[in-house]
């Protein structure tokens, strides 16, 4: 090189502290995950769908007060198809799915009904699954605890669920939050049993024995090396739990522990309209078919947010 | 680590055994105060503390509201004891009964039965009679394979009615061949509940007792024209004075075992024997002969000895029954289980023992092999058919026993019970529309009946059922002793003001008419029945209207005369007509509910009641929330009684029972007037036991003999 | 076991009344008298009645004419005078002697109307109870668990003649080990039904039934087979070898004792007095009818479950996927009667196939739907579940080195991926294996099959204690050998799993 073009060069030193610096984009976990997920426009519009079925079922009752009892002296009211509901009382909004066994609005009755029915799967999906991921997590990790959760899991688990809540029935009466409790009391330990398995194929893999070797704590390695890869079986867990609490719901009014014939619930209306339902369609599709929406929109959203949580994907 | 785990389920366990000890100690310490406080007795209430503005509700004397409320009703059944014959003693319960239900304590609602039915039975070819359990015995079905039209019912009612007037037989299979039907000789219908032992002697319930009514006889029996006909008894006798009955038993019958061989021959000593277990067992069935049959109560409940029973086998072939007092409805009394035979040598064989300690203590020890539900070779059986299979929840079968001592009235081979829970209707439907099944009731719930009037059926085929003796009916608290229960559920939020309003409201006779008028039994009916049933099932007076008739004319001491063949519903009609023209006795019409009557009985009451209470007038309903139609019912109560008295006089306060057995603690299951938790209280009923009125009104006798006084809050 | 003891001691016994129509029919004392009466008869408690002791007392001292003497009828009567009964003689004999051995005593007051006049069951009782501890009662149940006969078994004080030994028996043509003086007159005997040899000196007992099949052993109850009667030409055994030949059911290998006297009929068909009989039926058991449809339904579940979660993770978001979504998709938001009704109706109108498993007359055709009915929703989770592990490992490193390697894609899915994936998949199979015993509870109760499934739910609303426990104990004990079944499967299957520490921890 000649002297001129030495000039247009200035040399550098080599910086050690500088060599190690990543210029590449800071790769966050969840954020790739979201980018992934929000791809797909399906996603969207499922996720538009949920926000409005939120909405709808909190802001619908305020517009139209449901009361079940309104029709029960007027017996030839019961029963209506929608077509016969519309011809009594003319186009409205209120008879379009006709009536139920005392009279009453089935269009009002659902908003009403999925408003309880959501919150008390919501709280009690929350529970469950927060109790039991933790619980399943230690349980598969830890051999000796692993001993003694079989021993507990085996007595608990064992006892006809029915008879579990008799007993509590007896004990605690019933209501809301004792409707609660029987659902989470024994239900975070399927759950968490159903992880303990997960974990248990996953902790006695190389990497997580490396990380052990490293000195990582146990909860450090619970959450970073197992808990990411249940990403996917926990949503797909909770996708599922939403409507079975729902029909739980059911089996447990019947039994005494709920919340009575008096508060509307999803499941109380499915259960009243199920013995004539190829008779009486309108009473039992249109319940069937919220739970279902919630099922099915919770199902697809939480399948496509299983794929995307896989790291692999995130290219 | 297993260890301490293990320590601390002991403890928890442990924890869990003390504190259920503790609460079972609590709960036996509250029922021994309960029993020593009712002996205590309570002040009378006095009626008006004017304006008092502390008033502080005590329960009144049962004895002195009972003589205020019933006094005449009382008399007036206390004359009708003492009536030698049969046709006066109806005439003046005719009166009676009028007296109670102008009274307003009770209300009768419903019955059973009065359903849109199709069916493939012939008209009235089982036994026809309104109490007992031989309207169970179906072994003289004629079953069709075919619907029976509307038509051919109509026929097969005239040639039923010819043949009770003695005009004719009455002969269906022959009618119905005529017409083009064949006859299908096996009977398949569905039932809930299975029997839990075969021991017909230790069991008082209906699930148990419709079954095996088919195989075992008893000394008489109803036909299907209803009348009296010797089964077992081939003859009978009564003494002179009315207390000794003998009954020859026939020769030549036997007790088969479940294959159909022949085990032993039928004699006196087995209904001696069948008599002894049924009271050792004391199962429910002896209290209807307590105080009936000699020597009953003091064995049951005395240590009598067996010896002083009356009721002996006093030769091979003969049984002599001693009665306490003379009872002339007594024969129409053996067709109830209580007087079932038992095979003595087959119930010894397998561990049977009698008297009562023995027994108690054998029972315990669970020695007694003998009619066990699981095993059909345990019951030998003397009847119509023999009991080859029971699988409880699944199928229950009894075939024609060739042995049988009157075989060729057997018209079918077999009965076929099928658990059916209900769940399923529109598979029912289709069993019945195919032919799996004779025939069914149609409901509107269950959405049958918008089937059955689909297809066309409905209108082919349907006809309103019979309504059956049993009655149902709504009490009025009139002496309230609990306001929640001990466990502090079930509370009534009234205030001690209203407590007492309350009582002093239900004690006055207006008041409580303008209630019972007020309440509106159709409409609460139909919450449960649907628009198209809401009548044909209502009952409107305690015993069935055509319970008993007059065989002769009978005049009254004021000089009415009644004809011969009057029903006993009429002479009620008549008599209470001129106590409260608002009442109509017959079955199947709304025949209490009148808006102006119950107004100005309303009127009346505020007009005698003045300032002695605050109106409005709370009345607790309690109801059980986890049951829909028991919510729906209560409000439709509530609604119609407030819409016709206003709820500025009375309002219906709805008071929820969060358990059924809540529900049933102050209510069903009081065990007496003062724990009924209630202001008012329909699910009462009652059925009858012997072909006489005292069987329903004395239920509501003074002094707390009567079973039902306690519906009203009395004893 | 643990959990017996929670049952007895959690379940408020007090329940056991609540379908009890006998209960409700009496009040006041005789209530109170009846529950006392139950509670001993399941062993809660154990009481004696002052009337019965005051019986046995005089009976001793007079005979059978104890009935006629005026001190005994004192003395019983003297129970309804709450001011005096504390002073008579027989009363403090029974309360000194009841105090000395623990018993609480209870006087239930006479109760009476303000005219005098008894209450309904308001009758004076005097009795001593004394309450059984919750171990007292596990030791009992533990105690009967297994029955050994013996020849002291019958008290008939006429038979003289005991003993066990080897005869030939008539019925097999083989010998027979027979006792005389035991319950059972076959002690060990051999047929042609499999397993050959079978015994009755020794019986399993899981309790008794509270309510629902009053008192009888719960292991007879869901071992007996639930069919026709089975009934062939055979000879009574006082007329084997004559010509004499009756058409019967009856199972002489179960013969047992009988402790009364024998009808005529009785004496001339038997030799001795082992005439209590039991008859041989076809058809399945309880225990073998859920067993049967439960196999049958897993099998054809994991089956048809399996391939179509692999074929939904293959075809990932195409046709195929979507179908399979939306069937899982209907079967979990739809409630289980209301899917199960539909495909009834769908088999019954279009297959003619019988829905009540009591009125089909070829009874192999009652078994379709139920097996159907219950594959039906597993089939769904099966799927999803396998589709769901599959996909995860899809996208694993591993596979994607496979394929640039040059593997096929078929090659790659059942070598790797599907082996991997099915790992959670196996074990979960013993346990469901064992779960076909509980029964499908919604299944068995549709179609009325007459199964084990069927009877803890009716046992549970009926509020049958005994029932109960004994089911109890037999899901336990089958649980705890699946849950090690499973991990075991699962250990051997997949050797990065173990259960022991590994070295260098």
């Amino acid at each position: 090189m000649s002297e001129k073009e030495k000039n247009l060069f200035t040399f550098i030193d080599h910086d050690t502290i500088e060599s190690e610096r990543i210029i590449a984009p800071r790769y966050s976990y969840w954020r790739s995950v979201f980018r992934v997920f929000f791809r797909k426009k399906s996603n969207w519009v499922l996720l538009g769908l949920f926000v409005l079925l939120i909405v709808g079922v909190f802001i619908i009752p305020m517009f139209a007060p449901y009361d079940p009892n309104e029709n029960v002296t007027r017996a030839q009211y019961f029963h209506k198809s929608p077509a016969e509901a519309i011809r009594t009382f003319g186009f409205s909004f209120k008879w379009i799915l006709g009536t139920g066994g005392f009279g009453n609005s089935i269009s009002y009755g659902i908003w009403s009904s999925a408003k309880t029915s959501l919150l008390l799967a919501v709280i009690c999906a929350a529970i469950n699954m927060f109790v039991g991921t933790i619980m399943g997590a230690v349980w598969g990790y830890s051999k000796r605890f692993d001993q003694v959760m079989l021993v507990i899991y085996n007595i608990i688990a064992n006892v006809p669920y029915i008879l579990v809540v008799t007993v509590l029935v007896y004990i605690i009466g019933s209501g809301f939050w004792s409707f609660v409790f029987a659902l989470t009391v024994t239900g975070w330990l399927s759950i968490a049993y159903f992880f303990r398995t997960q974990v248990m194929i996953i902790r006695d893999r190389e990497y997580s024995l490396a990380s052990r070797c490293l000195g990582s704590p146990i909860p450090r390695v619970i959450s970073k090396n197992i808990l990411p890869f249940q990403t996917s079986v926990i949503v797909t867990i909770l996708a599922r739990e939403l409507p079975y609490y729902i029909s739980m719901e059911v089996f447990l009014s019947y039994i005494g522990v709920g919340l009575g014939a008096e508060v509307p619930s999803l499941g109380r209306m499915i259960q009243e309209a199920q013995t004539a339902f190829l008779i009486y369609p309108w009473e039992f599709w249109p319940p069937v078919a919220v739970a279902a929406a919630i099922t099915i929109i919770l199902y697809v959203l939480g399948q496509n947010l299983a794929d995307a949580s896989d790291p692999r994907t995130h290219m | 680590m297993k260890k301490i785990a293990i320590v601390l389920l002991v403890a928890l366990m442990a924890f869990t055994v003390v504190s259920c000890s503790k609460k079972a100690a609590a709960e036996t310490k509250t029922s021994t105060t309960a029993t020593t406080a009712t002996t205590t007795t309570s002040t009378s209430t006095s009626t008006a503390t004017t304006a008092a503005a502390e008033k502080k509700y005590v329960r009144g004397d049962d004895e002195a509201i009972y003589a205020q409320v019933l006094g005449q009703y009382e008399q007036l059944a206390a004359a009708a004891k003492k009536a030698s014959d049969d046709d006066a003693r109806f005439v003046l319960y005719a009166q009676a009964e009028a007296a109670l239900l102008d009274s307003a304590v009770m209300l009768p609602t419903t019955t059973q039965g009065g359903a849109y039915t199709i069916s493939r039975i012939a008209y009235r070819t089982v036994p026809y009679v309104n109490w007992g359990n031989d309207d169970d015995r179906w072994y003289g079905m004629i079953i069709s394979s075919d619907f029976i039209s509307k038509a051919e019912r109509a026929d097969l009612i005239r040639m039923w009615n010819s043949a009770v007037k003695g005009d004719g037989t009455y002969d269906p299979e022959a009618y119905l061949k005529s017409k083009g039907h064949s006859i299908v000789k096996d009977y398949r219908y569905t039932f809930t509940t299975a029997p839990v032992t075969l021991d017909t002697l230790n069991t008082s319930s209906q699930s148990d007792t419709e079954i095996l009514v088919n195989t075992v006889d008893n000394l008489v029996q109803y036909n299907n024209l209803g009348q009296m006909i010797p089964a077992l008894a081939e003859s009978w006798s009564v003494s002179a004075d009315g207390l000794t009955y003998t009954f020859n038993i026939r020769k030549g019958a036997y007790w088969y075992t479940s294959e159909g061989r022949a085990y032993a021959e039928v004699t006196a000593e087995d209904f001696e024997a069948g008599f002894q277990h049924m009271l050792d067992a004391e199962a429910g069935l002896e209290w209807l002969v307590d105080g009936v049959v000699k020597g009953a109560s003091e064995y049951l409940y005395q240590g009598g000895s067996w010896a002083d029973v009356g009721y002996k086998a006093t030769g091979r072939y003969t049984l002599q029954i001693t009665l306490e007092k003379p009872a002339s409805y007594f024969i129409t009394m053996l067709t109830y289980s209580c007087f079932s035979p038992i095979c003595k040598s087959f119930f010894l064989s397998r561990g049977g023992v009698f008297g009562k300690a023995e027994y108690a203590a054998a029972y315990a020890a669970g020695s007694i092999q003998f009619g066990l539900a699981t095993d059909v070779a345990s019951q030998v059986y003397n009847g119509a058919f023999l009991l080859q299979k029971l699988n409880s929840d699944s199928e229950i079968v009894v075939v024609k026993n060739q042995g049988y001592w009157n075989k060729n009235a057997v018209k079918i081979n077999s009965i076929t019970w099928v658990y059916n829970n209900g769940e399923n209707p529109t598979q029912l439907y289709a069993d019945v529309v195919n032919g799996v099944y004779a025939g069914m009731a149609l409901s509107e719930a269950n959405g049958t009946l918008a089937l059955a009037k689909a297809d066309g059926n409905f209108d082919k085929y349907s006809y309103v059922s019979d309504t059956t003796s049993t009655s149902y009916f709504c009490g009025l608290n009139l002496n309230r002793g609990t306001f929640a229960l001990s466990s502090g559920a079930v509370k009534s939020q009234k205030t001690e003001a209203q407590k007492v309003d309350t009582q002093t409201a239900m004690l006055n006779k207006n008041f409580r008419k303008a209630i019972v008028h007020a309440f509106d039994k159709a409409t609460y009916n139909a919450v449960q029945r649907g628009e198209d049933l809401k009548l044909t099932n209502l009952r409107n007076m305690y015993t069935h209207p055509e319970f008993v008739q007059l065989s002769t004319a009978q005049v009254d001491q004021d000089g009415h005369a009644f004809s011969a063949g009057t029903m006993y519903g009429e002479m009620v009609q008549y008599y209470v007509s001129k106590l409260d023209s608002s009442i109509t006795v017959k079955d199947g019409v709304n025949g209490w509910f009148d808006a102006d009557a119950a107004k100005s009985y309303l009127a009346k009451a505020k007009a005698e009641l003045g300032d002695s209470v605050q109106w409005p007038i709370h009345i607790d309903n309690v109801y059980y929330s986890a049951n829909s139609i028991q919510v729906a019912q209560a409000q439709a109560v509530k609604q119609v009684i407030e819409a016709t008295l206003g709820s500025e006089n009375v309002v219906v306060d709805l008071v929820e029972a969060t358990t059924s057995a809540d529900f049933y603690a102050g209510g069903y299951r009081a065990s007496n007037g003062e724990a009924g938790n209630f202001d008012i209280f329909y699910g009462s009923g009652w059925g009858p036991d012997f072909g006489d009125p005292c069987t329903y009104l004395d239920t509501f006798n003074g002094a707390g003999a009567g079973y039902m006084t306690k519906v009203i809050g009395l004893f | 076991m643990t959990v017996m003891l929670l049952v007895f001691s959690l379940i408020d016994r007090k329940v056991i009344f609540q379908t009890d129509d006998v209960w409700n029919k009496r009040s006041n004392n005789e209530r109170t008298i009846y529950e006392y009466t139950q509670y001993q008869k399941y062993g809660y408690l154990e009481f004696d009645n002052y009337a019965t002791f005051v019986q046995q007392k005089y009976r001793g001292l007079y005979g059978d004419s104890y009935t006629k003497n005026p001190d005994f009828i004192r003395d019983m009567a003297v129970v309804q005078k709450p001011s005096e009964y504390l002073e008579n003689e027989s009363v403090k004999e029974f309360m000194a002697k009841y105090s000395a051995k623990g018993y609480n005593i209870v006087y239930l007051e006479p109760l009476t109307y303000n005219n005098g006049r008894v209450k309904p069951g308001g009758t004076g009782y005097l009795i001593a109870s004394r309450e059984r501890s919750v171990f007292l009662r596990l030791w009992d149940y533990l105690k009967g668990f297994i029955t050994i006969e013996t020849v002291n078994d019958v008290k008939d004080p006429e038979l003289t003649d005991r003993y066990i030994r080897i005869e030939k028996d008539p019925y097999s043509g083989f010998f027979a080990l027979v006792g005389s003086g035991t319950t059972h007159k076959y002690l060990v005997y051999f047929d042609g039904r499999f397993p050959f040899m079978h015994w009755n000196w020794i019986h399993l007992n899981l309790g008794v039934s509270y309510t629902k099949y009053r008192g009888q052993q719960i292991t007879d109850v869901i071992n007996q087979p639930t069919g026709e009667l089975d009934t062939r030409l055979v000879q009574y055994p006082a007329l084997v070898g004559t010509d004499k030949w009756d058409e019967s059911a009856v199972d002489f290998h179960k013969l047992a004792y009988n402790n009364g006297e024998l009808s005529e009929m009785d004496k001339e068909l038997f030799n001795d007095k082992y005439t209590v009989v039991t008859y041989k039926r076809k058809g399945l058991s309880m225990l073998e009818n859920s067993f049967v449809i439960g196999l049958i339904a897993t099998v054809f579940a994991y089956l048809l479950g399996i391939p179509l979660g692999v074929f939904n993770a293959r075809n990932k978001d195409k046709l195929g996927d979507k179908l399979g979504m939306w069937y899982i998709i209907f079967i979990t938001s739809v409630p289980a009667l209301a899917y199960i009704f539909l495909f009834a109706a769908i088999g019954t109108t279009l297959f003619k196939l019988p829905y009540a498993f009591a009125n089909a007359e070829v009874k192999i055709l009652a078994y379709i739907l139920p097996i159907i009915s219950l594959t039906l929703p597993h089939m769904g989770s099966l799927m999803m579940w396998m589709r769901r592990y599959m996909i995860d490992q899809m996208n694993s490193d591993y596979v994607k080195f496979a394929r640039a390697e040059g593997m096929s894609e078929g090659e790659i899915f059942s070598q790797h991926i599907a082996r991997n994936a099915i790992i959670p998949i196996v074990h979960g199979i013993p346990a469901n294996i064992l779960a076909c015993l509980v029964g499908a509870i919604i299944t068995e109760r549709v179609y009325a099959v007459p199964g084990v499934g069927n009877l803890l739910t009716n046992a549970i609303n009926g509020h049958d204690n005994g029932i109960i426990v004994a089911c109890t104990v037999f899901y336990t004990s089958l649980s705890i050998i699946a849950l090690i079944l499973g991990d075991l499967l699962m250990a051997k299957y997949d050797p990065r799993i173990s259960f022991e520490t590994k070295g260098g921890r």
